[in-house]
């Protein structure tokens, strides 16, 4: 693995002075958090923001699209897309703009591994095989190299997206670190001359610091993860950053039940995202990705297969919500991606991107060559 | 002085056990593999096609009835089964591993059973993994890569947990009666991606779907003997053109399939992909190259033999020297604790279910709840025994287990583990698990302990322990 100081010499003079110097970043940013949610499994972004204002839908779908939910149909959303009813939990967010959609995005990987796929997104360079960690993490040391607690990783496992050369803290709705003072010394002492252990030890001490003594029942649920994410992010002195991970959403069968509980799980944790944040929501963006999208038919056990482009989530007190951004490719044979999935028309990477540079002042160029290296700009899709 | 008895144990078997003698070095590991029972006695029960005849007839029973609370009270009780049996067939797994003084077999199970993973998270699959690990894994760890890959494919296991069974091939007999059912990619893509070649092993999308044709054929059938049966109707016909080669071409049938699998045992990636798992898995998160070259060379030249893969893992210079620098997986790290602490199966008795009160409560009727200590420990560690999220296991690299949310896990495990099994002396409970790796620093830190019971818990919860 790489070294700090390795890595923060690779990544150039130019960066070291990057976006606003320190006093307009304290100014204008202090407040700004992001919390990133990432969606495992290759979420269906054609079921949960259905096209059907597209005539090939019914074609494509003839059952899945007519009864999306058991016997519910899809809710409307805009003059071309509905929403899924399993997501109606966050109507209200959507219609107070605070939450909105972008169609046919995608990683540039194309492979539709699970494994493979996630590491693309995460590693934010598209390509699976890459060793420089998370893109979140080489945010979080372009940002605040010194500081262990500017992010959070939320949940029992580290998130790929924030593996890397910079500390982040890390805490699960389920954990907590029962032992005396002197215990703590005798264990800083077992740990002494074992980075990797140490670091863990010193992050559970921190997070049992700041999280108390609470144990959830089901520390993997989305209202779980959410509320632990608002304690980190909360504070004036909080974290700014958080991620965590949703699974459940590969589904190669029987789409119809299958997809009813992540889609609860995941419009729970958006509302309790919202609700626990209290005053911090309205300097909030929430971003929920997924590695790849579905394909466009459906298959012979009324599921999806893995597809290509997906829908991006878009939320938070400083969004722009309440539509569905991106542009529409169509579903016609031709138009589809090796006719099959749903072609992306965007890079999900750029999306997060812009936030990041609009919310925490990077520069084009830590964006474009540190943090997602490779990545072309563009035009702002105007997320925030 | 480290004491090659004490690599052996550790790296090679799931540590040392009180009262225990292990293999002194790698020729007594290999002897041993042949000494080691391959079915353990407490696993001889657990069969699949029981476990598939209940769930049919559950079903059934399920179907016969009239009301909605019928039917709902039947299925507490189908899914108390399957769970049921799940605890009771992880409960025995873990218990066996804890007692056997054959490591490096139970170790190699439980390889290429995370190789081959079939998950609880399955529902259908929850009654499977135990008798799907005795039935396909077991028999071959000293056999062919081949024959543990053909075992693993027909096994009603995986062809649950994989959706092979709601497979079907779009040109069969059966589609032209069922319009609603179709082909399904899950069980070609992962053998491809997970199993044989490997993600970046050279096969395509193409190559994914002709599998599947290939494979439609394969089912579970309640009235077969093993559970699996290969049923014409399903399969579908004509050539299949799987990485440039050609199979079947008439009606479809099962010895097309295995052709298939013999070729991709055989292939070149293959070995490739099975040498990196096997070196990662052992001996460190990024192997030395010619370790990795040396396994990749002999499963080439010996047809997939395990044996002879085995022989060269032990017997390379790097195994033996490069201790530390893995870290142990919850798994192993539970099992090597109960072991260091001489636990015994009766005091790790998973709790007698409550079945009135399930009913009353509209729960799943369960026979018995997993011990905490046991098989309960590993789902708060994270790694819920036969239960992984994906296909694709549980990782290896000590990333994946070692931080803040990890590490409170296993020292709150170690403190409950110190306390039930208390021992008398804390320094010499140090020296027999750690045997020669004990150090100056780790013996000061256990002297200066408030208590037994920190003293014992602090041993397990060191790196010395959690790592091999």
């Amino acid at each position: 693995m790489v070294s700090r100081r390795q890595f923060l010499a690779g990544l150039g003079a130019a960066s070291v002075a990057v976006g606003l110097p320190a006093g307009a970043l304290a100014a204008r940013s202090r407040d700004n958090r992001l919390v990133v949610i990432i969606l495992r499994g290759g979420m269906d972004g054609l079921d949960m923001v259905a096209p059907v204002g597209d005539s090939q839908l019914l074609t494509l779908r003839p059952r899945l699209a007519r009864t999306p939910n058991e016997a519910a149909g899809y809710l409307p959303l805009t003059d071309f897309f509905g929403l899924h009813p399993a997501m109606e939990r966050v109507a209200p967010m959507i219609k107070q703009g605070e939450l909105g959609f972008v169609h046919a995005v995608a990683t540039p990987y194309r492979s539709r591994s699970h494994f493979d796929g996630q590491d693309a997104l995460e590693n934010g360079t598209g390509n699976p095989v890459s060793s420089r960690g998370g893109w979140l993490n080489r945010m979080v040391t372009v940002l605040a190299p010194d500081s262990e607690t500017f992010a959070a990783n939320v949940g029992r496992t580290t998130l790929p997206i924030l593996s890397g050369p910079t500390r982040v803290a890390g805490w699960s709705p389920d954990s907590h670190l029962a032992i005396s003072e002197s215990g703590t010394d005798r264990l800083r002492r077992l740990y002494a001359g074992d980075p990797l252990f140490e670091k863990a030890l010193e992050g559970a001490l921190k997070a049992q610091q700041i999280m108390g003594d609470e144990n959830e029942r089901n520390p993997a649920n989305g209202a779980s993860l959410a509320r632990m994410t608002a304690r980190f992010l909360k504070p004036a002195d909080g974290a700014r950053i958080a991620a965590f991970s949703l699974g459940g959403w590969d589904t190669h069968g029987q789409q119809t039940t299958a997809l009813r509980r992540p889609m609860w799980g995941l419009a729970e944790a958006l509302t309790v995202l919202r609700d626990e944040l209290g005053d911090a929501w309205r300097h909030t963006v929430v971003l929920a990705m997924t590695e790849f999208g579905r394909t466009a038919a459906e298959n012979g056990t009324l599921g999806t297969d893995h597809g290509t482009g997906s829908v991006l989530i878009y939320a938070g007190g400083a969004v722009n919500g309440g539509r569905v951004l991106g542009r529409w490719p169509g579903l016609t044979p031709d138009r589809l991606y090796k006719e099959r999935d749903l072609m992306p028309t965007d890079d999900t990477r750029r999306l997060a991107a812009w936030v990041l540079k609009a919310r925490f002042g990077l520069s084009e160029s830590a964006l474009s060559r540190d943090i997602f290296p490779g990545l072309a700009l563009g035009a702002d899709p105007k997320l925030v | 002085m480290i004491d090659k008895y004490d690599i052996a144990a550790i790296r090679f078997g799931y540590g040392h056990r009180p009262g225990q003698s292990t293999p002194r070095d790698g020729r007594g590991l290999l002897d041993d593999l042949e000494a080691a029972p391959q079915i353990p006695k407490a696993l001889t029960g657990l069969r699949s096609a029981e476990r598939v005849a209940r769930f049919h007839a559950f079903n059934q029973e399920r179907a016969a009835q009239t009301s909605v609370a019928e039917r709902r009270k039947v299925g507490q009780r189908l899914h108390g089964d399957l769970y049921s049996h799940y605890h009771e067939d992880t409960h025995k797994r873990l218990m066996v591993a804890v007692t056997s003084p054959h490591g490096f077999f139970e170790r190699l199970v439980a390889f290429w059973s995370n190789h081959f993973t079939v998950s609880a998270s399955r529902l259908q699959a929850a009654a499977l993994v135990g008798p799907f690990e005795v039935e396909a894994i077991r028999p071959h760890i000293l056999g062919r890569f081949r024959d543990m890959l053909s075992a693993v494919v027909r096994h009603p296991a995986m062809l649950i947990y994989l959706d092979q069974t709601s497979s079907i091939g779009p040109n069969s007999e059966l589609a032209h009666s069922r319009p609603d059912l179709g082909l399904n990619e899950n069980l070609a893509r992962e053998i491809l991606e997970l199993h044989t070649l490997g993600v970046n092993g050279g096969y395509t999308q193409t190559d994914v779907t002709q599998f599947a044709r290939l494979l439609t054929g394969f089912s579970v059938e309640p009235v077969a003997v093993e559970g699996f049966l290969f049923q014409h109707d399903r399969a579908e016909p004509g050539e299949k053109h799987l990485l440039g080669k050609v199979y079947g071409g008439g009606i479809g049938q099962e010895k097309e399939v295995q052709q298939a699998l013999d070729d991709l045992a055989a292939h070149p990636s293959t070995a490739r992909f099975i040498a990196n798992k096997l070196a990662r898995h052992f001996v460190a998160d990024h192997p030395p190259r010619d370790l990795i070259k040396a396994l990749e060379t002999v499963f080439l030249e010996n047809g997939g033999d395990l044996p002879s893969l085995y022989r060269v893992l032990v017997e390379h210079r790097e195994s033996w020297n490069l201790f530390g620098r893995k870290v142990k997986t919850p798994f192993d790290f539970v099992v090597s604790g109960l072991r260091a602490v001489g636990a015994r199966a009766k005091q790790l008795a998973p709790q007698p279910g409550d079945p009135k009160k399930d009913m009353q409560m509209n729960r799943n009727v369960m026979r018995s709840r997993p011990n905490k200590l046991a098989v309960g420990s590993l789902t708060v560690l994270n790694q819920p025994i036969k239960k992984a999220p994906g296909p694709d296991g549980w990782p290896d690299e000590a990333e994946s287990w070692i931080h803040p949310q990890g590490i409170s896990g296993r020292l709150e495990w170690a403190l409950a583990v110190a306390r039930k099994f208390p021992q008398a002396d804390p320094v010499e409970f140090l020296r027999n698990t750690l045997g020669s790796f004990t150090n100056e620093r780790i013996m000061r830190v256990i002297e200066g302990a408030e208590s037994r019971e920190e003293a014992v818990a602090l041993v397990l919860a060191s790196p010395e322990f959690n790592r091999r």
